[in-house]
């Protein structure tokens, strides 16, 4: 009897833990489902009461209404320039940030750390106007600089390279000098290969974030030369005055296509960052 | 003038009152020398100036008779093994050993040789492709060690190395370390608070205490003759039993002008059922036994007496009963303390 009682209770536990796990994929998975499938419904599909669930026909076209509509290659090379720009910047601007601020002393250096986390405590909202003013005073407005040079830098990537430098045990570095290691010998032999996990997580967070950013791209292009593709896609919504989902999926599908690619190859390095991080 | 000697050497952190004052210590060329004292003395500091680790606020450190305060820990021709090991994370065990030879630009041929004799010396031919994180606690001080070797230096400086590994496998590296020793001829300075590594492995012990040198001497003659209180009761296990003369039961009528307190190792002890009073020039204590440990070879008794605890250790024999003892010491086996706790002699 008792025995019975075990098994069921154990058999229990498993369905429990398989319940709850399939509540977490759903949660997960069904919003990108219902933008797949709305990708592929027809304009009729998209409005009917009560929603449907599986469509028996794929209406492929809404793709290309997408490439009709907006100049999509151009605006992924866009993009890909601007991303790609940013995330060079921040490999050549924070690493060394957070190196001088972790390793040495120097006369004000607390303070200038302080003032550079002060910077992520100030609003968007609250500075795009005189930026925007001065990147047009500069006659940067439309240019590829104007969608990188704000964001070169990153506090909260200093902030986190800087604690990862930080955490490496003194005595390492002072085996080095010992190893009659100079200065550069010591950052790129040791410090950067013991915080790869951290810079490759900080280049993934910073690639996701601004692939998808919307606002500065929007804010600092007034046409289509430079503007990257979350501008064009949400473009896409008022194209006929109707709102027209359909064809808003398809090209947020083409839009996070890549994201979701770079997770799906870097998924070991980022859970291995995670864990590496949080074991320290 | 060879080996290291430290002169008048200061060192202070900020404006707090120095941690070593005006030390003067001279350590032999191709000799085992342990700085040891309790945590806080001052002997990791000693180290690591003698390193370059740290800079002393004044006085001067001679490595063979240069002066070393502007070398860099690179260019003094010493290696160091850490307590943590400090081993490279991700480097494999080979790129951690010849890492210091790479950076002295060290000709690959000759690098490749001296490595694979340091690895077969150590026992790690098989895991030199491995990373530290792969390796028990043992191996990985095994690559420290290497690490060391491989540089070839003429002073080896150690900072308890020992003390993260279990009590088996530090009793084998200790054996391992005076055959190391003796086979390289090179200078050894060893940090430990742990007097049993000192005495075992050490040529000569130097006794710290609050920066100060308390005792400077080969092991035998810090056990046999310590020269103040302090020695005599951080070396030996267990300790020197010190009582006050004046709460002694029975006086010790022998006792040197000036002595306060009367001090004797456990081991000289030994317990007796009756007074003899015709017995002459033996100090004696009566005690209530209160813990016995039978350690196999040797038993280690706990008296409680009129003048303090006393311990005594008696080799084999029958196993002592609870109950009221004598314990006795022979004169010669006596040692004197005047009031500053210096040894009267």
């Amino acid at each position: 009897m008792r025995a019975r009682a075990v098994i069921f209770r154990a058999a229990f536990g498993r369905a429990c833990r398989a319940a709850v796990n399939l509540l977490i994929f759903a949660v997960f998975f069904i919003p990108f489902y219902w933008m797949f499938l709305t990708a592929i419904k027809s304009l009729g599909q998209t409005l009917r009461t009560p929603p449907v669930f599986w469509v028996s026909a794929a209406h492929w076209e809404n793709f290309r209404k997408v490439f009709d509509a907006i100049p999509f290659f151009s605006m992924l090379k866009n993009n890909v320039v601007m991303t790609l720009g940013i995330m060079i910047c921040q490999f050549f601007t924070v690493i060394p940030a957070a190196y001088a601020f972790a390793r040495f002393k120097f006369a004000g250096g607390g303070f200038l750390f302080g003032l550079t986390l002060a910077t992520m405590m100030i609003p968007a909202q609250l500075v795009f106007l005189p930026l925007f003013l001065m990147f047009s005073r500069m006659g940067l407005i439309n240019s590829y600089a104007s969608l990188i040079l704000p964001w070169a830098t990153s506090p909260f990537a200093i902030f986190m390279l800087r604690q990862t430098f930080k955490q490496v045990p003194r005595e390492l570095i002072e085996a080095a000098k010992l190893d009659s290691a100079s200065e550069w010998k010591i950052i790129f032999k040791l410090m950067l290969p013991i915080a790869r996990p951290t810079i490759v997580t900080l280049g993934l967070v910073t690639f996701i974030l601004n692939w998808n950013d919307y606002f500065w791209p929007f804010v600092l292009t007034t046409n289509n030369a430079v503007r990257t593709l979350p501008v064009g896609i949400t473009s896409l919504n008022t194209v006929d005055g109707g709102v027209r989902y359909h064809v808003l999926m398809a090209g947020n599908l083409l839009l996070v296509a890549p994201v979701l690619a770079v997770f799906f190859f870097a998924r070991k390095q980022i859970i291995k960052a995670f864990t590496y991080m949080g074991g320290k | 003038m060879t080996g290291i000697e430290l002169r008048g050497v200061e060192k202070a952190y900020g404006k707090n009152p120095p941690v070593i004052e005006n030390l003067d210590l001279q350590i032999e060329e191709g000799s085992f020398t342990i700085l040891l004292g309790p945590s806080g003395c001052g002997k990791s500091t000693i180290l690591r100036m003698i390193a370059g680790l740290e800079r002393e606020t004044a006085g001067h450190i001679f490595i063979n008779g240069e002066d070393m305060r502007d070398v860099s820990p690179g260019g003094r021709g010493i290696a160091m093994v850490f307590q943590n090991y400090a081993l490279y994370p991700t480097m494999t065990v080979k790129e951690n050993i010849e890492f210091g030879l790479k950076n002295i630009k060290t000709p690959k041929q000759e690098r490749e040789a001296r490595v694979t004799e340091v690895v077969k010396m150590v026992g790690l031919t098989n895991y030199v492709n491995r990373k530290p994180q792969h390796l028990s606690g043992g191996q990985r001080q095994r690559v420290a060690l290497a690490r060391a070797i491989v540089k070839k230096p003429k002073v080896f400086l150690m900072d308890e190395p020992l003390s993260n590994l279990d009590a088996k496998l530090r009793a084998q590296i200790r054996t391992d370390l005076i055959e190391l020793h003796r086979n390289l001829g090179a200078t050894f300075v060893y940090v430990t608070h742990d007097q049993v590594e000192a005495m075992s492995m050490g040529t000569d012990i130097v006794l710290l205490d609050n920066g100060r040198i308390r005792q400077q001497g080969s092991p035998g003659s810090i056990y046999s003759a310590p020269r103040n209180l302090f020695t005599a009761q951080f070396i030996g296990s267990p300790p020197m039993n010190v009582v006050k003369a004046e709460d002694m039961e029975y006086r010790v009528d022998h006792a040197p002008h000036g002595t306060v307190s009367l001090g004797f190792r456990p081991e000289n002890a030994v317990i007796v059922s009756e007074r003899n009073p015709s017995e002459r020039g033996r100090a004696l204590f009566r005690g209530e036994l209160a813990a016995r440990e039978i350690l196999g070879d040797h038993a280690i008794y706990k008296f409680k007496t009129a003048c303090g605890s006393i311990r005594a250790k008696i080799m084999s024999g029958s196993t002592v009963e609870y109950g009221e003892w004598f314990v006795g010491v022979d004169r010669k086996y006596l040692y004197y303390f005047d009031e500053k706790g210096d040894a009267i002699i």
